[in-house]
């Protein structure tokens, strides 16, 4: 790769903190390079610091050394305005992707930096969100107050919020873990489509299918480092179970 | 907004019901005079001057329930009411309204027509009642306890001839007590006295605030104020637990533990309010305000004896009443 | 005809309380904070308005002022919960201890007379005239319309893309982090609005009332649950959207708890009976509930 595609650069980075009077090394030292546009999965068993790592690169969490780059400039650098621009952080909770007072259309109205003003926008803006909520069997929901959507179909809409970001690295936590089978795969149409508009993907995953078949790299870290990383067309399942697994299981 | 709030009001017109048979209020043919006493809180020395009113009213021939009625309403401490008493009160067009204390006599005189005769405002002025003492409203006039705070200060110079330095304990958020402060600090100085002054917020207040200031004085003043009125036990209990003596300002107050008082005398005063109440029954307008200026003297034996002060002989047989215990 | 006396009264303190309750009912709902700021900038703002009249400023600097005094105060309570961590109950507990002290020394006495003084009600004390005096008009109609004024502003402005924001940053910090809408802004912008209403209530009590008191603030906290609460379950929330809710729930409730309040005073309740018929009627009120959602702290 060469040095004037550096896109979004972790270095070094090292993330400590104290759980229940331990000290834990959530990350230590991950280097990791990911152009720009590349849909990375992110694999490990639990505690192996993704999570850490995702809130690291969204801004969320101060690395204690090290450093996560975004085309060349500190993320913990940026300000909250220009952070939320670049980066957009889809959560594993489902509770945290929307605003449960506020409704369908108005979460989505709050996320759509493009809805500039607030007049005659407005039916244009229902019009292009009931399209848009259609394939996901929301549209007619879109008065209602988001706390009346079940765990799921709040977090299918927060995956549809990260296609309204301008943002053009969308972080996903364990988008699909919430998810009965049918939104899981509408879900994936969704992520699919983000790849699609070109933006670098960082998906946090729980499931070996996915793992293996979704993506353009497969990366996993295990307590805190990176022990994995293979492009797509060179990934063993073997392989990635392992590192999920750490212990050996048999053969189904 | 269907059956719940059916059933609120169901079961709210129950407890009306309810209520309005355990209060009430006796019918009132047409010669009866209709008298209100809206007071914000209750305690010894207000509760002496209604009873006195009533009495008063009762010796010059108006008597409860043959050709008066009385609506007493009371506050309970709390000055949101204020306005909705007085609206109340307003609304019925009684044919006198007694407010006792001042944010309640404000309240009455936004809003009712009916006249207002005031009890124990200690500045009327001050509180925007009346323009001056000489002056009289055509419909607003009463009483004021503007205590005799120079001759209090000259019996505690009486009775302690060696006291410096002074406690007093007031709130800062009453009115009479603001009025009354200022004027303890203007005559503090040429009587000698060094004020240390002790701020109360309530009641429970009391107790700490008198143990802070007790090692440094000489001598304890509660003033003429609501809140620590209500906490004289306490006041009482710190002043015998280090033989400093207690000076108050009403007779009621003595009679509940405090030394001395020099005070205007608080039945005195609802006596003097029933009498211009029965002046205003009679029509007439224009009364000027009375003020307390009755320098009576009220001394407590047991006081003296519990917190080792001896009272000059002369000093106790020019009292206008000594009590020989501490009522509880 | 006597028995509508409390009727009008219930119905001025109502809507004079409104502005409280709503200050309150904001903060909570919308905002996730409980502010019990409300309890010192009601008397803070009615403090500054005697204050400046007393001291013969026009009313309508008087006015203003105090709005002004009163959303500082909500301020400071946000800005001490955001900058030093402060429980948000400790913060407004903290600034009710200070609008006391200030209050007091801003009227430089505990309590301000305000028979003789100007008030916007003389605009309409004809009408009450004319409306004979068990009724009083005037005064009410003043009150409804600069309530309807304000609430509609108020909905408007929440319905706002700023407002949206604002009550995003409210429901969820996290996702208001997200979309980079600051929290700690919104919330010190958010507390000084529902606080300056607030001084806008202690303003109209006083005037209403006649004068101005330190110890006017004490008890409107509860007063405010009350009101707040009762609205709430007056109010269908499935009908209108959740802001708007908050702002009706709260005027009806206030309104609804002042003429309880009132026929209670006229049926001669002493007011501590007062305070615990209140409790009770919120409870059987709350009670007859039925739903998924019983939470009053959510």
């Amino acid at each position: 790769m060469k040095s004037g595609d550096d896109f979004l650069i972790v270095k070094d980075l090292t993330v400590t903190f104290v759980r229940w009077g331990q000290a834990v090394n959530a990350l230590r030292g991950v280097n990791l390079n990911v152009p720009q546009g590349q849909w990375l999965i992110l694999v490990g068993p639990n505690g192996s610091g993704k999570s850490t790592l995702l809130k690291a690169i969204g801004g969320r969490i101060q690395p204690d050394q090290g450093q996560a780059l975004l085309k060349g400039k500190s993320i913990t650098a940026l300000s909250g305005d220009s952070l939320a621009n670049e980066v957009f952080l889809v959560h594993q909770d489902p509770l945290l992707g929307t605003a449960h007072t506020l409704t369908v259309f108005e979460n989505l109205f709050v996320a759509d930096f493009q809805a500039q003003s607030d007049h005659e926008s407005k039916k244009l803006l229902a019009i292009k969100y009931h399209d848009l909520l259609k394939p996901l069997g929301l549209s007619e929901r879109m008065k209602q107050p988001v706390k009346t959507l079940s765990g799921g179909e709040r977090q299918l809409m927060a995956v549809l919020i990260a296609r309204l970001r301008p943002s053009s690295v969308i972080l996903l936590d364990e988008p699909l873990a919430a998810l009965d089978p049918g939104k899981a795969e509408l879900s994936i149409g969704l992520i699919n489509e983000l790849n699609g508009q070109g933006k670098t993907l960082i998906q946090v995953t729980h499931d070996p299918e996915l793992a293996v078949t979704a993506g353009d790299r497969t990366v996993a870290l295990d307590q805190g480092r990176l022990v994995y990383d293979e492009m797509a067309t060179a990934r063993s399942p073997v392989a990635i179970r392992a590192h999920w697994y750490p212990y050996p299981i048999e053969s189904r | 907004m269907n059956k719940k709030l059916i059933l609120s009001v169901v079961v709210l017109a129950a407890v009306a019901v309810v209520i309005a048979v355990l209060f009430k209020s006796p019918w009132s043919g047409s010669q009866t005079k209709v008298i209100a006493i809206a007071t914000l809180m209750s305690h010894p020395a207000l509760d002496g001057v209604q009873e006195n009113i009533k009495k008063e009213l009762e010796r010059e021939g108006y008597v409860e329930g043959k050709n008066v009625r009385y609506i007493v309403k009371n506050a309970n401490g709390q000055i949101q009411l204020a306005a909705n008493i007085a609206s109340d009160l307003a609304a019925q067009n009684p044919d006198v309204i007694v407010a006792i204390t001042t944010p309640m006599a404000q309240a009455v005189a936004k809003v009712a027509r009916s006249p207002l005769v005031f009890a124990a405002v200690t500045d009327p002025i001050g509180a925007g009642l009346i323009k001056s003492l000489d002056q009289a409203e055509p419909n607003i006039t009463g009483t004021s306890d503007a205590w005799p705070y120079e001759d209090q200060l000259k019996l505690i110079r009486k009775i302690n001839p060696s006291a410096k330095r002074l406690g007093v304990l007031f709130n800062p958020g009453e009115a009479a007590s603001q009025y009354g402060i200022k004027e303890i600090r203007k005559y503090a100085g040429p009587h000698g006295f060094e004020l240390v002054e002790g701020a109360v917020n309530s009641t429970t207040d009391v107790y700490p605030v008198a143990q802070n200031l007790v090692r440094r004085i000489d001598a304890l003043f509660l003033s003429s104020d609501n809140t620590v009125i209500g906490g004289v036990a306490a006041a009482v209990k710190v002043a015998v637990e280090h033989k400093i003596p207690l000076y108050v300002g009403d007779s009621g107050t003595v009679e509940k533990g405090g030394l001395a008082a020099v005070s205007v005398g608080y039945p005195e005063l609802g006596t003097e309010t029933g009498k211009i109440i029965v002046r205003v029954l009679k029509g007439e307008k224009n009364i000027p305000t009375f003020v307390g200026r009755s320098s009576e003297v009220y001394i407590n034996k047991k006081a003296a004896e519990l917190m080792g002060v001896t009272i000059p002989e002369d000093v106790i047989k020019g009292a206008t009443k000594v009590f020989e215990e501490i009522k509880s | 005809m006597n028995w509508l006396v409390p009727l009008d009264i219930g119905l001025s303190m109502g809507l004079i309380f409104a502005w409280a309750v709503l200050a309150l009912a904001l903060a909570f709902r919308l905002l996730s904070f409980p502010d019990l700021t409300v309890e010192g900038s009601l008397p803070l703002g009615a403090a500054v308005y005697a204050a400046i009249l007393k001291s013969d400023g026009s009313l309508s600097t008087a006015v203003v002022t105090a709005i002004i005094a009163g959303a500082i105060a909500g301020g400071l309570t946000a800005f001490l919960h955001v900058r030093f961590s402060l429980n948000k109950f400790l913060a407004g507990i903290i600034v009710v201890a200070i609008t006391y002290s200030l209050s007091l020394r801003i009227m430089g006495a505990s309590n301000i007379g305000l028979l003789q003084s100007a008030s916007l009600f003389d605009f309409v004390t004809p009408l009450d005239r004319a409306t004979g005096e068990i009724f009083h008009a005037g005064t009410i109609l003043f009150l409804a319309v600069s309530l309807v004024i304000g609430a509609t502003l108020l909905v408007s402005a929440l319905s706002s893309r700023r407002g949206m924001r604002l009550r995003v940053a409210g429901s969820n910090p996290e996702y208001a982090r997200s979309l980079g809408i600051s929290v700690p802004w919104n919330l010190i912008f958010g507390l000084a609005l529902t606080n300056g209403l607030a001084a806008f209530s202690g303003v109209l009590l006083a005037m209403h009332q006649g004068f101005a008191d330190v110890g006017m603030g004490l008890g409107v906290l509860i007063l405010a649950l009350a009101a707040m609460t009762i609205g709430e379950r007056l109010i269908s929330e499935k009908k209108v959207p959740f802001h708007i809710f908050v702002v009706l729930a709260a005027i009806f409730g206030s309104i609804l708890y002042q003429v309880l309040v009132a026929y209670a005073v006229r049926m001669g309740l002493a007011p501590t009976d007062l305070k615990l018929v209140t409790a009770v009627l919120v409870l059987l009120v709350v009670a007859f509930r039925v739903s998924q959602d019983g939470e009053l702290f959510s």
